[in-house]
């Protein structure tokens, strides 16, 4: 039988919410999202650099379908799924997290490579509507891709 | 934990010193913002595992945020590095898994690396502030067993796994005692709370 531990150790975040002169959880929320405002640009700016290398990688990883290239394309979508989430460019998010699916199922998904290219095409007509897309069926084609990553394994 | 937040509750978070370890540098800096935003004055933003170690050993940390999916497994790691140094002051600390994505896989291993929650990604302050806030109050022993360190796991008290009788001092056996008497039913449990004046 092995040795356990156990004891109750100082939580040091435990005073932050007992001090009276705390600011009011409503106002660090609107505060933070400030913060964020002001760099709104400069970040949406990156984020149109990472999705042109993504549709940069995922040809390479089409071609090659090496390990190190699947998952170079996994760290890409999941950085796509957060820098596109914040700003609320949920569409594109949702894309995003379909393919980290897609990815993380590697080579159990029969079809992977094939849904690869699906997922780049709907991203890059998603990048063209905007942040307030109108014009297609964009719920249907999300539903369309989750349905690919979740397919044949 | 999936309460709304108490958006009229407070926090100070002045004096308390971040480590926040993230490979992709736009999530590094919008969390460091966040962060200043919700009054944290002292922010460690680390890119590479390497930075993040070396801020652990030389300052004093009241919380770690970390995004533990690196491209090698070096991101958990860290979560169990930290959590097994004996000698650290900040070996106890709140540690919040920041997942890029929250496979099943990624949140057993987060929380099996020893973090005391798990927040998906994109981040939200709201949600953000809502971990934090839950990681304030919470009052979780810690475990040093040979394959895990960090904040106990048991969140319901489910007893011993079966066929065992535990390795802890407060597991309940289940040989279960016979009852002393019939049930108290709920007008005498009711009776036992209800107000009454009692002669002084």
């Amino acid at each position: 039988m092995s040795q356990v531990r156990k004891f109750l150790p100082e939580n040091k975040l435990a005073k932050t919410i007992t001090d009276p002169n705390g600011m009011l959880l409503g106002h660090a929320v609107k505060k933070a999202a400030e913060n964020i405002e002001k760099v709104r640009d400069i970040h949406l700016a990156a984020l149109e650099v990472k999705l042109d290398e993504l549709a940069q990688v995922a040809a390479t990883a089409m071609q090659s379908q090496s390990a190190s290239d699947a998952a170079n394309l996994y760290r890409l979508a999941r950085e796509v799924l957060g820098d596109a989430g914040i700003f609320g460019l949920k569409h594109i998010s949702r894309a995003a997290h379909s393919l980290c699916e897609l990815m993380a199922a590697g080579d159990r998904h029969r079809h992977q490579w094939a849904g690869v290219a699906v997922h780049v095409e709907a991203l890059a007509i998603l990048r063209r509507e905007g942040k307030n897309p109108t014009g297609a069926d964009l719920d249907g084609m999300l539903a369309g891709l989750a349905k690919i990553s979740r397919a044949p394994v | 934990m999936g309460a709304a937040l108490d958006l009229s509750a407070r926090i100070n978070l002045n004096r308390t010193s971040v480590l926040v370890l993230d490979s992709n540098p736009q999530s590094l800096d919008l969390l460091r913002r966040v962060l200043n935003g919700f009054g944290v004055r002292s922010v460690h933003a680390c890119q590479h595992v390497r930075d993040a170690e070396r801020i652990f050993y030389d300052q004093t940390l009241e919380l770690i945020i970390v995004d533990p999916l690196f491209e090698d497994d070096s991101g958990f790691e860290f979560i169990r590095f930290a959590r097994r140094e004996e000698n650290s002051p900040n070996r106890c600390v709140g540690i919040i898994a920041a997942l890029g994505h929250q496979t099943l896989g990624n949140v057993r291993a987060a929380r099996d690396a020893g973090a005391n929650t798990v927040v998906a990604k994109p981040l939200s302050p709201d949600v953000l502030l809502q971990r934090i806030h839950w990681v304030a109050r919470e009052s979780r022993p810690f475990i040093v067993a040979p394959n895990y360190v960090g904040p106990d796991r048991r969140f319901k008290n489910q007893g011993p796994p079966l066929g065992t009788n535990g390795r802890r001092t407060d597991d309940l056996s289940f040989d279960v005692p016979v009852a002393a008497g019939p049930d108290m039913n709920q007008s005498q449990i009711d009776e036992m709370f209800k107000p009454m004046k009692v002669a002084l």
